[in-house]
C-alpha cells in the first residue's frame, strides 16, 4: 500500500472558501444546536417535575422515542417526510416558492430534538442529586416552586450534571455531521464538493478529519476548564 | 415535591402496553378510513417488510434491511471491545510511552465524528488486501464495521480505563499485603470487580452503536434506512410515513429493551 498525499489543490482560493464556509457553518449549526436542546431539556426537566401524570407520560414518550431511534432516521423523516406538510413560503431570490424548513432549519430542529432528549435526561440525574434538604430548606423560607427551582435547584443540579451535559454537547457536535446527508452546506458537505471537483478524495477527508479533531478538541478543553471553574468545593470527586 | 399517587391499574407495565396497542390500532384503523391509508397502499407495505427487514425478497439469506443493522452492529461490537479493551489496558501501562500514545489515539478517536471516519476508511482501505496467498476483500461492509468499530473501540477504552480506576486502591493494597503477585491482583482482585462495572456503559454503547449503523446508508451499505428508500423510490412517496415510522419502530423495540435492561442494572450496582 503507498499512498502518495497531494494536497496541492489547497492553494485554490475557490476550495479556501468552501473550507471556511463549511467550517463557519458547522460552527453556526453546532451553536443553535447547543441552545434549542438545552432550551429543550430545561423545558422538559420543568415538565416531567409537573403534577400532571399525562404531561409527565408524554415527556418520558418523548425522551425514549428519541433516545432509541436513530438520529439519521430521524432527520430524514423530518427533512424528507414532515417538510412537505408544511406550508411553503415566498422566496425573494428566486421568485419561486421554497419549503418553511430548510436543510439548515430541518437540520437545527432535528439535532436538538435529539440531543434534547438525552439533555432532560442528565438535568433529570442532576436534580435527583441534588440534597432533599435543600428543596424543604426552601420551602420552609417560602420560596415558590419556580423560585425553588431557579434560584436553588438549577444552580447545583447544573454543577453536578455538568460533565454528563459536556459529553452529550460534544456528541452533539459530532452529529452535525449527519446534517450533509440532507445537504445542509457544513464542512463534511463542502468536503463531498471538493472532492466531487479534483477527486482527491483521501486527501480531503484526512484534512476534514483532522478539522473536525481539532473543532471537537478545542470545545472539550474549553469544557474541561469550565468543569473545573464551577467545581461545587467538597462536592463529589 | 413528588408525590407518587398509589400504585393503580394504569401504573402497570402490561395495562400500559395494552393501551399503547390499543391507541396505535385505533390511529392505523382510522388512517385506512380516511384514505389517508388505503388497504391498496397496506397492502405493498407488507409485501415489502421482508425486504426491509433482510433485504431480500425471494428467500430467506439476509442480503441487506434491518438485518445488516443488527449483523453490522454485533460483529462491530465484538471488535471494538477487543481493541477497546485492549486500548483501556494500555491506557494504565506503567510505561510512561505506551500510556500516553494510547491516551492520544483514544481521544483522537472519541473526538472523530462517526460520518467523517466512515468516508475517511471508504478511502483510505484499499479495496483488497493480498497477504502472501489469501487475499482479503474490503467491502463496504467491512470498511464500515471496521470505521465503526475504532470510534466504540475509543468509548470502550474510556469505560476500561474508568472502571479500573474506580476500584478503590485499598483493594490493590490488601491484595498486594497479602503476596498476591501482580497479575493475581489483576486477574482475581482488579477485573472481576471491574467488569460488573463496566458491563453497563458497555450495554449503552452497544446501543448507541446499533443506532449509528444507519449510517453506513451513506457509504452505500444496504442496510434497513437504504432498503425504506429503496421502496419508497419504487413505490411512491405516499408510503413515506408507514414506512420511515416502522423503521424507527424495529430499532425501539430492539435499542428500548436494552436501555431498560442498562438501566436496572446500573441501579442494581449503585444500590
Amino acid at each position: 500500500m503507498n499512498l502518495t498525499l497531494n494536497y496541492g489543490w489547497l492553494s485554490d482560493p475557490t476550495y479556501q472558501a468552501w473550507i471556511k464556509a463549511g467550517i463557519f457553518n458547522t460552527i453556526m449549526l453546532s451553536i443553535v444546536c447547543i441552545f434549542l436542546s438545552l432550551a429543550i431539556g430545561l423545558a422538559g426537566v420543568w415538565l416531567l417535575g409537573s403534577r400532571m401524570t399525562w404531561v409527565q407520560t408524554i415527556i418520558k414518550g418523548y425522551i425514549q422515542l428519541f433516545r432509541n431511534t436513530p438520529p439519521l432516521v430521524q432527520l430524514f423523516f423530518l427533512f424528507f417526510v414532515l417538510a412537505n406538510f408544511l406550508p411553503k413560503i415566498y422566496d425573494p431570490s428566486t421568485g419561486g416558492e421554497r419549503p418553511l424548513l430548510g436543510s439548515f432549519a430541518s437540520a437545527a430542529i432535528a439535532l436538538s430534538l435529539f440531543a434534547g432528549a438525552f439533555n432532560i435526561e442528565i438535568f433529570r440525574s442532576g436534580i435527583d442529586a441534588v440534597p432533599k434538604t435543600m428543596v424543604e430548606a426552601c420551602e420552609s423560607l417560602g420560596y415558590s416552586r419556580r423560585q425553588c427551582f431557579i434560584q436553588v435547584i438549577l444552580p447545583l443540579a447544573f454543577r453536578i450534571c455538568l460533565p454528563a451535559l459536556n459529553n452529550n454537547l460534544i456528541n452533539l457536535i459530532k452529529t452535525t455531521t449527519l446534517a450533509s446527508a440532507i445537504a445542509t452546506p457544513e464542512l463534511l458537505y463542502y468536503a463531498g464538493q471538493i472532492y466531487a471537483d479534483n477527486f482527491a478524495t483521501l486527501e480531503v477527508m484526512l484534512l476534514i478529519w483532522v478539522v473536525y479533531v481539532a473543532l471537537v478538541g478545542l470545545l472539550v478543553a474549553f469544557m474541561h476548564w469550565w468543569e473545573e471553574k464551577l467545581r461545587i468545593p467538597g462536592y463529589g470527586h | 415535591m413528588d408525590i407518587k399517587p398509589a400504585r393503580s391499574l394504569l401504573n402497570r407495565p402490561i395495562v400500559r402496553g395494552l393501551i399503547l396497542v390499543a391507541c396505535l390500532s385505533v390511529i392505523v384503523i382510522n388512517a385506512v378510513q380516511d384514505n389517508a391509508l388505503s388497504l391498496a397502499e397496506l397492502e405493498i407495505l407488507w409485501r415489502r417488510l421482508p425486504y426491509i427487514l433482510i433485504g431480500n425478497q425471494q428467500d430467506w439469506s439476509v442480503k441487506g434491511g434491518f438485518a445488516m443493522n443488527i449483523f453490522i452492529s454485533l460483529s462491530c461490537m465484538a471488535l471494538s471491545t477487543l481493541l477497546g479493551v485492549f486500548l483501556g489496558l494500555a491506557q494504565l501501562a506503567r510505561q510512561p510511552i505506551i500510556r500516553a500514545s494510547a491516551w492520544l489515539l483514544t481521544q483522537f478517536f472519541r473526538n472523530s465524528p462517526w460520518l467523517v471516519i466512515l468516508f475517511v476508511m471508504l478511502y483510505l482501505l484499499p479495496f483488497q488486501i493480498s497477504l502472501g496467498v489469501v487475499s482479503i476483500d474490503f467491502s463496504p461492509i467491512a470498511k464500515s464495521i471496521i470505521g465503526l468499530a475504532l470510534v466504540v473501540a475509543a468509548n470502550i477504552s474510556e469505560i476500561v480505563r474508568g472502571a479500573v480506576q474506580s476500584i478503590p486502591s485499598g483493594q490493590w493494597e490488601a491484595a498486594r499485603s497479602m503476596g498476591y503477585s501482580q497479575s493475581q491482583i489483576w486477574r482475581l482482585v482488579i477485573l472481576p470487580q471491574a467488569v460488573r462495572r463496566m458491563i453497563p456503559p458497555w450495554m449503552n454503547w452497544y446501543a448507541i452503536l446499533t443506532m449509528a449503523t444507519t449510517l453506513t446508508n451513506l457509504v452505500g451499505v444496504p442496510e434497513g434506512l437504504t432498503a425504506v428508500r429503496e421502496v419508497l423510490e419504487l413505490e411512491g412517496e405516499q408510503l413515506a410515513i408507514p414506512l420511515y415510522t416502522l423503521l424507527m419502530g424495529l430499532f425501539f423495540v430492539y435499542c428500548y429493551p436494552i436501555a431498560r435492561w442498562t438501566q436496572k442494572l446500573e441501579q442494581r450496582f449503585i444500590h
